[in-house]
């Protein structure tokens, strides 16, 4: 089992080096020069040497490679242009929003379409069943954008229910200060016993966990059921049906357990598409998160930021995938080493 | 006289297609008392298996079941199915063909065995336990205790079907219903779970229904015989009768393919080079000298070959016998220059053939063709007939289009198609005539060693039957010589001349088939040989019809 | 007994398909709509969908514009209509250059394993580090945003699923025993891989393809959403929907008929794809 962790974080340190080269390349194929970004209109020859000789821009590309990837290891990306912070720094602020957000919508996901995936199955051929697969056809095809636009004419401009965007409101915010323990809003207004605080990031964070998590619903859905129907016709379940094992057990005891441990290596590839439409999702409800961060950075060409956010989320992602490539390995006797 | 403890009547079994409907199991009848054994045999396709799961009432749902199965007086067909599930491990219990997959790969033997018991008989888990444990004594499992909490893949297939029979003696199934239990395993652990099987009937006096495609098996293990070809039960009868005197064509077919030792009646051609002096004189067309192949493993080296050698002569059949893993691809690869030996050298027609030497190699390869096991992988299923049968001439050869057509046309002429069928695809084809392709293709290049891996393993026995005739009319017509590898001894008596037998890697035993069959020197060529089926009964050609 | 349906030819296939499956008949109209409109857009369209009228702004859809006007008073149904000749150039586009760079890349990986594998499976590994969407963001800020670029930069992020899905097919055609046959001839790799590997193994590559199209629809549509993708004048829906982001609360139509298009073009692209693969892949509709 040492073995095994050790093998992955080796390929994961290989990787991460892989996603540093390539953000680096992205980073010196930049339209314009960073300098003439960081100088403004008509800078002076001298100027411009001299911001060169700063950001190390004058050394042959390989040394500037070794450089960046040095600076990278100590997780130094950079200053933005607009926040005037360093990258990292603003990424870590922003960190928890989006984390919030992006576990939450993965959460409801799960919970929604694992139980209705598995009934879809049981059900096979009957209404429920094509409800379910209509539903999830139509799920698939909405833009995350456009049904975030919809949610919000609907339920925040029409109805007046819940807010338009953001992450809390400001006045409760003035009202109720809660200290900032973990980042999570839900948490640490739990911590701080703030209930009207803790009320209003749940109102706030309704709509955009909603537009986050459908689509990813219907494929958590189609996935269960198909995993399922195909557990069903595994051999091992005909012994089990000769033996006399009540169809309810079938189900839910021996289809069920084969239908979970595969499903794991889904939940990763749902929480890379959940961590790419979260930078829509924040941006439209103007979360203060990492995703908003990085439009509004695409936006005003600040693109040390863009491509330290990059990396940062490409990094978070690798960590996911480890975390559950180690979980299946526990979990699947066949891969343990006896 | 006694109830059967199950009865067939009248079966009809239909799937209900969108194109048209198929009847898998057309009025059948049969019955078997208490402590009897009914051995059920067909080819692939014959409705055996759908009959058997009729009796247990699992048709898939796209299937009608009409008329009437009972089991131990309970009446199966038309029965609520919650009725149906408690006789279903209580009365009549099922193993199945493939142990591997028989068993849940995420929990634990115990675990799992022990639910079954619980919910099916509601027993309580300490004497499901018990049970379980006892049974695995009776079935000499190593380690009965320790067995119950380990996973399903660490144990070999034999291993695998004992514990589900040992499952099926906890649930004290009256009727048992094996359907092809011992195909997917090696002819020595099938030998041991025929033998287990037919204590177990004595024993507990079961009902066991034994369906399996070789008559051989049957032969050993069955009270009764019966015969089913699509769908219908042609014929039934007692074990001597039917052997003795089948009634029904089709009997008499599948009696006469069966590879049996002793009874066969194709004989190989005679070779010139028949004994030792001879051959030593001659000059071999195909040399193996210490040929040795080890991979590296977690558990060290692991040697597939050890110090192979052997000589072929021009025109003979020599046949190379072992059980799976026991090094024969390994050895048909290195043959084939797909797999780089560690050691060794092998020397075709005096040269020796090795990556080295290109153009001898090619040469060498102009000569020496190969026929593999699965029809079905073989050939190219998006190339037609000619272009599959051609490619070896167009990319081993300088041949023009018009003598290559007439090659092509003189090769698939000789294994009984009609040229009419160049033009078709694989999948317009059956087994037996993908076979014939497929050597139609090795002989193309007018070959001088034709490489034979388990050429009729994949086919149905009365298709069996007709390629290994039509091996032995081609060798005997063009002189070429086989290295025919195999599994299946009586099919060693047929085709080939002398046998090597591989053990582990190693050579143990080698001379001319009768000398080995009659008086084998090893230990395990001798428990090979126990293990295949005998009828010993005369009589069995089949008569001219 | 269900496996009996996979005996039969794909052209059987495709009619029982046609026959009973409704949705893929729905999906196939739907697409073959697009078609017609994106083809014939100059006369279904009342008017220039690039012409200004401030006459006419932000009228609401009625008789004289169907779908309602914009903030320029440009006719919202012309722009939606000629809009749908690039979304159907960037799903075509993006799954071509994919596969144009996945193709080879997966064939030669699964065709001779070992280090040449190992080296060009770690490289697609590099890019599928990268969460759907991030990496097309990034791609295209380093080349300037625009629809070519972001067509591009798609393209690049999604070829490592295609290469993956070519190795792993071709690894086990690699084991058929008429590739081993072509081998023991002494048979030119390049040719076993283009006559034998190839042509049976390409068959999950195309299911795969048709199942994203509707993917990579949306992926080029978000990207213009957030500026990354077409520029003006270019009729793109998801800069459609952009351009009315700071109005669409009193102004919907402005963002709806768009939006709406997008929805009804992935959906029918979506279940043709469906369909395609229940053609192709017998037994992937046998488990459904």
């Amino acid at each position: 089992m040492f073995k095994t962790v050790l093998q992955r974080l080796a390929m994961m340190a290989l990787i991460l080096i892989g996603v540093m080269t390539i953000t680096f390349f992205l980073s010196r194929v930049l339209p314009g020069s960073p300098v003439e970004l960081m100088l403004g209109s008509k800078p002076t020859a001298e100027q411009i040497a001299q911001a060169e000789e700063e950001l190390g821009l004058n050394k042959p590309l390989i040394e500037q490679y070794f450089i960046f990837l040095g600076d990278a290891i100590r997780g130094d990306f950079g200053t933005s242009l607009i926040t005037g912070q360093p990258v990292t720094a603003d990424v870590f602020v922003r960190a928890t929003a989006t984390f919030e957000l992006v576990t939450l919508a993965l959460l409801l996901s799960l919970s929604v379409g694992i139980p209705l995936g598995v009934k879809a199955a049981v059900r096979k051929e009957q209404w429920l069943d094509h409800g379910v697969r209509m539903a999830s056809v139509a799920a698939v095809a909405i833009p995350v954008f456009f049904l975030g636009l919809l949610l919000q004419v609907i339920f925040a401009g029409k109805l007046g229910l819940l807010p338009l965007q953001g992450r809390i409101d400001s006045d409760v915010l003035l009202d109720h200060f809660f200290p900032r323990i973990s980042g999570f809003y839900l948490v640490d207004t739990l911590l701080a016993g703030e209930w009207a605080a803790f009320a209003s990031a749940v109102r706030h964070l309704l709509l955009p966990v909603l537009t986050l998590s459908l689509a990813s619903m219907a494929t958590i859905i189609r996935v269960t059921r198909s995993m399922m129907i195909e557990a069903l016709q595994e051999d091992y379940i005909r012994s089990v049906r000769a033996y006399g094992v009540p169809q309810k057990e079938i189900y839910y005891l021996y289809a069920l357990k084969a239908t979970l441990i595969p499903l794991l290596t889904v939940v990763g590839l749902t929480y890379g598409f959940m961590l790419g439409g979260s930078i829509i999702v924040e941006y439209i409800f103007d979360w203060p998160g990492v995703g908003g961060y990085m439009v509004e950075a695409l936006l005003n060409n600040d693109f040390t930021a863009v491509m330290g956010v990059t990396f940062f989320v490409a990094f978070a992602y690798l960590l996911i995938n480890l975390a559950i490539d180690l979980i299946y390995q526990a979990v699947d006797p066949r891969l343990r080493v006896s | 006289m006694m109830e059967p403890a199950l009865e067939v009547k009248d079966l009809e079994v239909t799937f209900i297609g969108r194109r048209e409907n198929f009847e898998a199991v057309r009025s059948v009848s049969l019955s078997i008392r208490s402590g009897e054994t009914l051995g059920l045999v067909g080819e692939s396709g014959s409705g055996k298996s759908q009959l058997s799961l009729a009796c247990l009432g699992l048709t898939a749902e796209n299937g009608e079941v009409s008329g009437s199965v009972s089991v131990c007086g309970q009446e199966v067909v038309g029965t609520d199915k919650e009725v149906i599930r408690q006789i279903r491990g209580q009365n009549i219990a099922m193993i199945f063909q493939n142990p591997m997959t028989a068993l849940n790969p995420f929990f634990r033997i115990g675990e799992q065995l022990i639910d079954m018991l619980r919910l099916s008989r509601e027993q309580t888990r300490e004497k499901a336990l018990g049970e379980l444990e006892s049974a695995f004594k009776d079935m000499a499992l190593p380690d009965p205790e320790g067995a119950l909490r380990k996973y399903p893949h660490q144990f070999s297939g034999g291993q695998l079907q004992r514990i589900m029979i040992a499952l099926a003696l906890t649930c004290r199934a009256k009727v048992l219903i094996a359907d092809e239990p011992t195909t997917a395993l090696d002819v020595t652990t099938q030998a041991q779970i025929i033998s287990l099987l037919k204590r177990l009937v004595e024993e507990h006096q079961i009902a066991l229904l034994f369906i399996t495609h070789d008559m051989g098996v049957i032969a050993e293990l069955a009270d009764r015989i019966a015969v089913m070809r699509r769908g219908e039960l042609v014929e039934e009868g007692d074990r001597s009768s039917l052997l003795r005197q089948p009634q029904h064509e089709y009997t008499r077919l599948l009696l006469a393919s069966v590879p049996v030792l002793g009874g066969h009646s194709a004989n190989p051609p005679e070779i010139k080079a028949a004994t030792e002096d001879m051959r030593a004189l001659e000059k071999p067309l195909l040399r193996v000298n210490q040929l040795c192949k080890s991979y590296p493993s977690r558990r060290g080296v692991v040697k597939a070959l050890d110090k192979v050698d052997f000589r072929l002569m021009k025109g003979e059949c020599t046949a190379l016998v072992g059980e799976s893993g026991s090094g024969k691809t390994t050895l048909a690869m290195s043959l084939l220059h797909l797999i780089r030996p560690s050691s060794g050298a092998i020397y075709f027609d005096g040269v020796e053939i090795s990556s080295k030497q290109r153009k001898k190699l090619q040469a060498a390869r102009r000569n020496i063709s190969v026929v593999f096991q699965n029809p079905y992988s073989s050939l190219n299923p998006r190339m037609r007939i000619f272009d599959i049968v051609s490619e070896p001439l167009r990319v081993l050869t300088d041949l023009s289009g018009d003598e290559i057509e007439q090659r092509v046309v003189k090769a698939i002429e000789s294994v009984d198609l009609s040229r009419n069928q160049l033009s078709r695809f694989p999948h317009a084809f059956s087994g037996g005539q993908r076979q014939r392709i497929a050597l139609a293709r090795a002989f193309v290049l007018e070959p001088k060693l034709i490489i034979l891996d388990e050429p009729t393993a994949a086919l149905d026995v009365s298709v069996q039957a007709q390629v290994v005739e039509l091996l032995n009319e081609l060798r005997a017509r063009t002189n070429v010589a086989y290295f025919f590898i195999t599994h299946d001894l009586a099919l060693v008596e047929r085709l080939a001349n002398r046998v090597l037998v591989l053990y582990k890697g190693e050579i143990i035993e080698r001379g001319t088939v009768v000398d080995v069959f009659s008086n084998p020197k090893h230990a395990y060529t001798r428990s090979l040989l126990e293990s295949v089926p005998r009828f010993d009964l005369p009589n069995l050609k089949p008569t001219e019809s | 007994m269900s496996g009996r349906d996979s005996d039969l030819s794909w052209k059987e296939r495709a009619h029982d398909l046609i026959r009973y499956n409704r949705l893929f008949v729905v999906g196939l109209l739907i697409t073959a709509l697009f078609l017609l409109l994106a083809l014939a857009a100059p006369i279904l369209t009342p008017q220039d969908p690039l012409e200004i009228d401030f006459e006419t702004k932000l009228e609401a859809p009625g008789i004289e514009h169907w779908f309602g006007t914009d903030v320029l008073g440009r006719d919202i149904f012309s722009r939606v209509v000629y809009a749908t000749r690039t979304s159907l150039l960037t799903g075509v586009m993006v799954v071509t250059m994919a596969l144009l760079i996945g193709l080879p890349i997966g064939l030669i990986a699964g065709y001779y394993g070992g280090r040449i594998d190992n080296f060009l499976m770690r490289i697609a590994d590099v890019f599928l580090a990268f969460p759907p969407l991030l990496l097309p963001i990034a791609i295209t800020a380093a080349l300037g945003p625009g629809l070519y670029n972001a067509l591009m930069a798609l393209a690049i992020s999604w070829f490592p699923w295609y290469a993956r899905i070519l190795r792993a097919s071709v690894i086990s055609v690699k084991e058929e025993l008429y590739v081993k046959s072509s081998q023991a001839m002494g048979m030119n790799p390049l040719r076993i891989m283009l006559r034998h590997a190839l042509p049976n193994s390409t068959t999950p590559v195309i299911v795969q393809a048709s199942m994203d199209f509707g993917y990579t629809i949306l992926a080029a549509a978000s990207l213009s959403f957030i500026g990354m993708g077409a520029r003006p004048p270019t009729l793109e829906w998801g800069l459609m929907i952009s351009n009315s982001r700071a109005i669409f609360l009193e102004y919907w139509w402005t963002a709806f008929f768009p939006g709406a298009a997008i929805f009804l073009l992935v959906l029918g692209v979506n279940l043709l794809g469906d369909g395609i693969r229940d053609i192709l892949d017998p037994n992937y509709s046998d488990k459904r």
